[in-house]
């Protein structure tokens, strides 16, 4: 047991710490910039704010509640500013080495009966692609997943011994209280038991999982007030092409409602029937397709990648129902559904979806789909084990050709755009004026490389157009120039400013003259 | 017997060390593909005369001066004449067709000289135009300097790491440089006994006097003296924040001796466009040597302002 604690110790370790320094080569972290770059920012000034969109004179609030990864980025680069990665890494290793162990354990106890496939479960779990590249670029994930995954097991080892969920759950009742703070999507886990108490009559585990309800809902809001608190500007958000403004003396909760109601107000039918095709990555997911097709399918599977896609999904979801017409494990089953049911209401009242919000129900779509086959007598061989192994690598190794050839289902140009700024950075040696501006859509890729702010297009033409009067300031875009169609008339001259043999005849890096 | 045997042993694991550095060396282009050089009292020194060599998959090919022109062009036919230290001179980052003289003249479709050695000072250039009487009526001379040029007064041979003659092992010029560094350390200045900076200032003082009075014949000849100031790494730092922050004092310091002369110094830099300002290290393969961009852009920039004067 130790030796393989060893061997999954060694294999988690070199796989995030491989992953998380091709965040400082060829990709960048996206989100994760955001966290990474607000740690320090925390650290300088002993405030929390998004340095991605802070400017000398406005600083711009923390975008998100969801700020324990912040936290504990500042934790480490506050124990060593130079081996913080590594100890990163150490922690990340050792509760997957943990969390391995009992995977496989659990597998092995339910699913092994008649074949040995069991062994796929924890490392489908373990090698999603959404999974390495969250936890390796400084994502909530990195925490949120493997224990929401500890916490399933932890209720299904209950349920199977007849125990309370509740008995003996220092770590469980945290991971219930804090959650919240690493997933907004923690409430559709809380939501989840509470429906799976109501529907079983257990009232006192009801009122204590509302407890954590009403709990989160306050850390919510407590959090959102102090960050809120930190902004200097009038900005809230962009809806059909205007910007949205709230006076800086509104309340908080004001400004708060005004986002929500935004947010709201960016459903429409299109949007809503868009979200309704996007729920089938649910059940794909573990395979990783969503990174190679577009889970949007603009195509209606009308062609052949998307008709693959729909097949597959349909097949998991026809497996789902096999397993639950099983009768063991009934009650485990009844949670598992809950929660991909509410995480679906969940995902489709969202007007922007990124593939690893699928991420959470793996577990969930795995469980019933090795439910559904374990009484399949069969054994696999090495043999066929390496040939599944490599057809499931197969789809990663596809995504990264594709990565590299800016082809990607859901970002085109990511590796071009990373190179650019690059290539940029590399041969203006980290140097930049205090007077220059960036105005970017891909603002994260932009502080992550130049370490400079940016203003999103619509900030800046819509909200902060003034600051082009001043003659002294040099204006940079970086993307796609046709994406400045609707302010052609605002702009003087744009000049290429790139070098890079990556850039193209739009997209670069792009002098503006106003 | 086993004597024997280990020692044959030790032989062998030393020949094969011995072969494992060579050929790391060599492909790293360390070895007997080098320019030599002779030692000269009066310049310094100079390349060695009809050389042609590819190095890094660029070729440098002397005349039977040692300039790095083709031998076709001489002085009598030859009315521009570059002069400089390792800036002109190029080294193996670029082939002869790619330095800005050549391109340079190429757009004028003159003939021109490229008289230029790495590590040269004001003195070791004007030393050697005077040795070789390399004065021409109605011609234009260019010179471009780092500001390392204006310091270092005549440099002798052993100041720099050049061989005489060829290095046919590669380890052999490891081992040289090697005594080369630990032969330099145990020269370095005594700064308890000369100032560095006053050191320095007095030599810059001596190079722009000589470039004066080098200026002055010049005159008398009808022909021009352009003198260009190539910047570093840290001047461009500096025109991109618009400070004078990263850069030391020697520039200025030139600046100011100048300014005591009737001579111009053409910054350079003030001739890069915003464009190429912003992505500097393009054309610079280290803190200061060019690179082919660096090159073209420098040909660009030269062929303008001989343009306009």
């Amino acid at each position: 047991m130790k030796v393989n604690k060893i061997i999954y110790f060694s294999i988690a370790f070199t796989v995030v710490l491989a992953a998380a320094l091709l965040n400082f080569s060829i990709k960048s972290p996206n989100d994760g910039a955001l966290y990474f770059s607000a740690a320090d920012f925390f650290l300088e000034n002993k405030f929390l704010a998004d340095p991605t969109r802070t400017f000398e004179d406005s600083v711009r609030a923390f975008p998100t509640t969801q700020i324990a990864i912040v936290f504990y980025l500042i934790f480490l680069k506050s124990i060593s500013q130079n081996y913080w990665i590594i100890i990163y890494c150490v922690i990340f290793a050792l509760i997957w080495s943990n969390l391995f162990c009992k995977l496989i354990y659990f597998s092995k106890k339910n699913f092994s009966q008649n074949n040995n496939l069991y062994i796929f479960l924890p490392l489908i779990i373990f090698f999603n692609y959404d999974y390495i590249v969250s936890a390796s670029s400084f994502y909530n994930e990195l925490f949120y997943y493997p224990f929401l995954i500890f916490s399933f097991l932890k209720i299904h080892n209950s349920l199977q011994k007849n125990k309370n969920i509740f008995d003996k759950s220092f770590l469980f009742s945290t991971f219930l209280l804090l959650g919240v703070t690493f997933r907004l999507q923690h409430m559709v886990f809380l939501g989840t038991l509470a429906l799976y108490f109501l529907y079983f009559k257990e009232f006192k585990n009801f009122f204590k999982i509302s407890f954590f309800i009403l709990f989160s809902i306050l850390i919510i809001f407590v959090i959102q007030k102090f960050l809120l608190a930190a902004d200097s500007t009038n900005i809230i958000n962009f809806v059909d092409g205007k910007p949205v403004l709230a006076d800086m003396n509104t309340h908080w909760l004001d400004k708060f409602i005004l986002i929500l109601e935004n947010q709201i107000l960016q459903l429409n039918p299109e949007l809503l029937f868009k979200n309704l095709k996007v729920q089938l990555a649910l059940f794909n997911n573990f395979l990783n397709l969503p990174k190679i097709i577009d889970y949007n399918l603009p195509n209606n599977f009308r062609n052949f990648p998307e008709f693959i896609y729909g097949s597959i999904s349909f097949l998991v979801i026809l497996l789902t129902f096999l397993s639950l017409r099983k009768s063991r494990f009934q009650k485990f089953k009844i949670i598992l559904l809950i929660y991909i049911f509410l995480t679906s209401i969940f995902l489709f009242l969202l007007t922007d979806h990124s593939s690893r919000y699928f991420l959470l129900v793996n577990f969930c779509v795995l469980f019933f789909l090795f439910d559904s086959i374990y009484k399949f007598k069969f054994k696999i061989n090495f043999k066929w084990f390496s040939f599944l192994s490599a057809v499931y690598l197969l789809v990663i190794i596809y995504y990264g050709y594709n990565f590299f050839k800016n082809k990607s289902a859901q970002s085109k140009n990511t590796y071009n755009l990373n190179s650019i700024l690059r290539d940029f950075d590399k041969h203006k040696s980290k140097t930049y004026s205090n007077n220059s501006i960036f105005i970017t859509r891909y603002r994260y890729n932009v502080y992550w490389v130049t370490k400079k702010p940016a203003y999103l297009v619509w900030e800046f033409f819509d909200v902060n157009f003034k600051v082009s009067q001043n003659k002294n300031i040099k204006f940079y875009y970086v993307g796609d120039k046709r994406d400045l169609k609707n302010y052609q008339h605002k702009i003087k001259k744009i000049e290429d400013f790139s070098y890079s043999k990556y850039k193209s005849k739009n997209f670069s890096i792009w002098r503006l003259y106003f | 017997m086993i004597k024997i045997n280990k020692f044959f042993v030790l032989i062998i694991s030393i020949f094969i060390c011995v072969l494992l550095i060579e050929i790391t060396l060599r492909v790293k282009g360390i070895g007997s593909n080098n320019i030599v050089y002779y030692s000269s009292n009066y310049y310094g020194y100079y390349q060695i005369p009809d050389q042609k060599i590819t190095r890094r998959g660029n070729l440098i090919s002397l005349d039977k001066y040692g300039n790095r022109n083709s031998k076709k062009n001489t002085l009598e036919n030859s009315s521009l004449i570059f002069l400089g230290d390792s800036i002109t001179y190029g080294g193996s980052v670029v082939s002869n067709n790619e330095t800005f003289s050549y391109l340079v003249a190429n757009k004028m479709n003159l003939n021109y000289l490229n008289i230029s050695s790495n590590g040269w000072g004001i003195p070791n250039i004007i030393n050697f135009l005077e040795f070789h009487n390399l004065y021409k009526k109605n011609s234009t001379y260019i010179l471009t300097c780092i500001n390392d040029c204006y310091f270092r007064n005549l440099r002798k041979i052993e100041q720099n790491f050049f061989s005489s003659k060829k290095d046919y092992l590669a380890i052999n010029v490891l081992l040289r440089y090697l005594i080369f560094n630990i032969l330099k350390k145990s020269y370095s200045v005594d700064h308890e006994i000369i100032s560095e900076k006053l050191d320095n200032l007095k030599t810059a003082n001596i190079s722009v006097n000589i470039l004066n009075n080098f200026k002055k014949k010049l005159d008398s000849l009808n022909s021009k003296l352009i003198i260009i100031h190539s910047p570093n790494k840290e001047r461009m730092k500096d025109l991109i924040i618009n400070q004078s922050n990263n850069e030391k004092y020697s520039r200025k310091s030139i600046l100011r001796i100048f300014s005591n002369y009737d001579l111009e110094l053409v910054e350079i830099s003030d001739h890069f466009k915003e464009k190429e300002i912003e992505n500097f290290a393009h054309f610079f393969v280290d803190s200061v040597h060019l690179s082919k961009m660096g090159h073209k852009i420098y040909a660009d920039i030269i062929f303008k302002l001989l343009n306009e004067s």
